[in-house]
């Protein structure tokens, strides 16, 4: 007696079997890894291909395993090829790659909420492309902040820089306390 | 089911871990090396992290589970719901099924998200549909549950959920038998005895006698002849009917209530239609599966509570797959004038030896041939299979051949109406004087 066969879903299937929620999100995730590493064209510089290709297929690997550190990975990658390609002038394009990374990471967590094989439902969408536009919006606020401030042209200060970052630590401590002490 | 302490809190994500680890990297980096378009792009890992944490739920979501409907038809359809308390904070509920054969789930992926309000503490449902397309006791699941927070920065979960338990029993196939049984034994029923009594069907006019019922009184012919008539009738009496199940094997593909059948499907189909048409016809019916790796005996009874422990055993059928270990005339415990219905495919050659035993104590059998007619073995690319299979069905032809000319019919099943012209003619018979072995 034999029965139907097994529902599984490997790899290779996942890439393109996905519900069409899923698949726009995919392709969302690795247009803007590649455009958040051919963007640096627009300062100046040249792109690296093969670096791009292979942030192209990091990124589409991370998308259908999305809750995995592979999404670190591409990441990490844009903002690097950013900083080592390009220099502080290229501060009025910086935007495009920090939008890029936005869109990224929200892609990716959006798909890691779900079971790879389940649709997203429609308010699920617009709840978090909500939540990307907001974080998007406060990008372009310091985006514009640091480009009238750039203009100002006043030497830093090591000490007040160093005790800022510490102060931002701080906070990142203090909240992760919090967070543990719920668990509790 | 126990859920480890591990699973039951709210654990940061690969996703929170990134924004994290990006936003502090990046923003250190641009500090270090004096680049405000690296703080540019920290912007959105730092937005991001601090969002997840502070948003972080302190609830502690409890799962529960439950089926619709417990027991239904091969076909028919219920929802397995998965309920989630204590949600404040939570954005999205996942839900994901294990595959079952024999089950449909809705939707066809197994795998449900549910968008959730994170201002409110109401429960959350998540419901999958699940249909059966094939008789069993079936499990439904396990299943896994998730909820993520704001972001996906943090999960509660993965929890598994316990599997439930779902009887499918056997479709109502139409069956319906317009002949009378061959030896009504009983009281009441709907079958016509042999002799005059309290019924309705009509016998003869014949002279009052004291205790005849005034209702009874024929007028016309008392006008006529000057004396009082009145009309007898024959007796209604029930019938016991045994339905001897054969689930030694299950041979052929199966693709449930909506494709091919196999012989177990067949058989346990026909059994459950005919069990159930003699019981709404008010007959005693008793049940014996043989063969089973679960044997199961029925004694005769008659109503709908009766009908749904025969269908439940049928449902619960498991083919034991051997004909060792056999008693070939067990002590059946049947009384005289018993229908004695065999459903089997007449795959082995004890099951029509098994009949021949049952005819000889004089009892009214009818063996009903279950073989579905696309059970075939043609796509054996040996060649040795088919072949084999070839000779068997030669084999099996030959002996039901033996089986009829022995006296007993044997009927190919093909639902309603199946049973009419046999049990006709063993009506007939079993009019005639016949000589058995007691």
């Amino acid at each position: 007696m034999t029965g139907p066969t097994t529902y599984r879903m490997p790899l290779g299937e996942s890439l393109t079997s996905g519900p069409w929620s899923r698949l726009m999100l995919r392709a969302l995730v690795i247009g803007a890894a590649l455009v958040g590493m051919l963007g640096v064209r627009w300062t100046g510089a040249e792109p690296d291909a093969v670096l791009s290709l292979v942030v192209a297929a990091l990124a589409v690997y991370a998308s259908t395993r999305p809750d995995s550190p592979i999404g670190v990975i591409v990441v990490g990658i844009i903002v690097l090829n950013w900083f080592f390609v390009t220099d502080a002038s290229a501060l009025g394009w910086s935007v495009v790659p920090a939008l890029c990374v936005l869109l990224v990471h929200a892609g990716l967590a959006a798909l890691s909420v779900s079971p790879p094989q389940s649709a997203l439902p429609g308010p699920f969408l617009v709840r978090w492309a909500m939540h990307a536009g907001v974080v998007g919006v406060a990008t372009v606020v310091v985006w514009a902040l640091a480009l009238s401030l750039g203009g100002l042209d006043q030497p830093g200060h090591v000490l007040l820089t160093a005790l800022g970052f510490v102060a931002l630590v701080a906070v990142a401590v203090v909240l992760g306390q919090r967070a543990a002490v719920k668990d509790v | 089911m126990r859920v480890s302490a591990r699973l039951r809190r709210w654990r940061p994500t690969h996703a929170h871990v990134r924004s994290v680890v990006g936003g502090i990297s990046t923003l250190g980096l641009a500090l270090i090396t004096h680049r405000p378009d690296l703080v540019v792009m920290a912007t959105p890992f730092v937005v991001v992290a601090v969002w997840g944490t502070l948003t972080r739920p302190s609830s502690e979501p409890v799962p529960s589970s439950r089926l619709g409907l417990r027991s239904l038809r091969e076909g028919e359809s219920t929802y397995l719901h998965y309920r989630v308390t204590d949600t404040s904070g939570v954005h999205a509920v996942s839900a994901v099924i294990r595959y079952s054969p024999w089950l449909q789930i809705q939707p066809v992926r197994r795998a449900v998200t549910v968008h959730v309000d994170p201002a409110g503490d109401h429960p959350v449902d998540v419901s999958v549909g699940v249909r059966a397309v094939r008789w069993g006791d079936h499990r439904v699941g396990p299943g896994a549950l998730a909820m993520t927070s704001s972001w996906g920065a943090f999960r509660y979960g993965t929890i598994p959920m316990q599997e439930e338990r779902l009887l499918t029993l056997p479709a109502p196939v139409m069956f319906d038998n317009r002949a009378p049984s061959p030896h009504p034994q009983g009281l009441v029923g709907l079958n016509r005895s042999a002799r005059p009594g309290e019924g309705s069907e009509f016998n003869t006019i014949r002279p009052f006698q004291v205790g005849d019922r005034l209702r009874r009184i024929h007028w016309p012919s008392s006008l006529r002849t000057g004396g009082l008539n009145v009309t007898a009738t024959y007796a209604d009496h029930d019938s016991q009917v045994l339905v001897i199940v054969d689930a030694t094997n299950d041979i052929g593909r199966s693709d449930g209530i909506d494709g091919a059948e196999s012989t177990l499907d067949t058989t346990i189909r026909a059994a459950a239609a005919v069990s159930e048409h003699y019981i709404r016809r008010g007959e005693r019916v008793a049940m014996r599966i043989f063969g089973a790796g679960n044997p199961t005996v029925h004694s005769a009874a008659t109503g709908l509570a009766h009908l749904r422990r025969m269908l439940a055993a049928l449902a619960r059928t498991v083919p034991g797959g051997t004909y060792e270990k056999q008693e070939l005339n067990p002590r059946y415990r049947i009384d005289p004038g018993t229908l004695v219905i065999m459903m089997s495919p007449l795959v082995s050659s004890v099951t029509l030896r098994r009949a021949l035993a049952l005819a000889s104590h004089g009892l009214s059998l009818v063996v009903v041939d279950t073989m579905p007619t696309t059970v075939t073995h043609d796509s054996d690319e040996a060649g040795a299979v088919t072949l084999a299979w070839r000779i068997r069905m030669l084999e099996r032809r030959v002996e039901i051949g033996q089986v009829t000319s022995a006296g007993i019919p044997v009927v190919d099943w093909r639902g309603p109406g199946s049973l009419d012209q046999v049990l006709r003619d063993v009506g007939r018979r079993a009019a005639a004087p016949r000589l058995a072995h007691r």
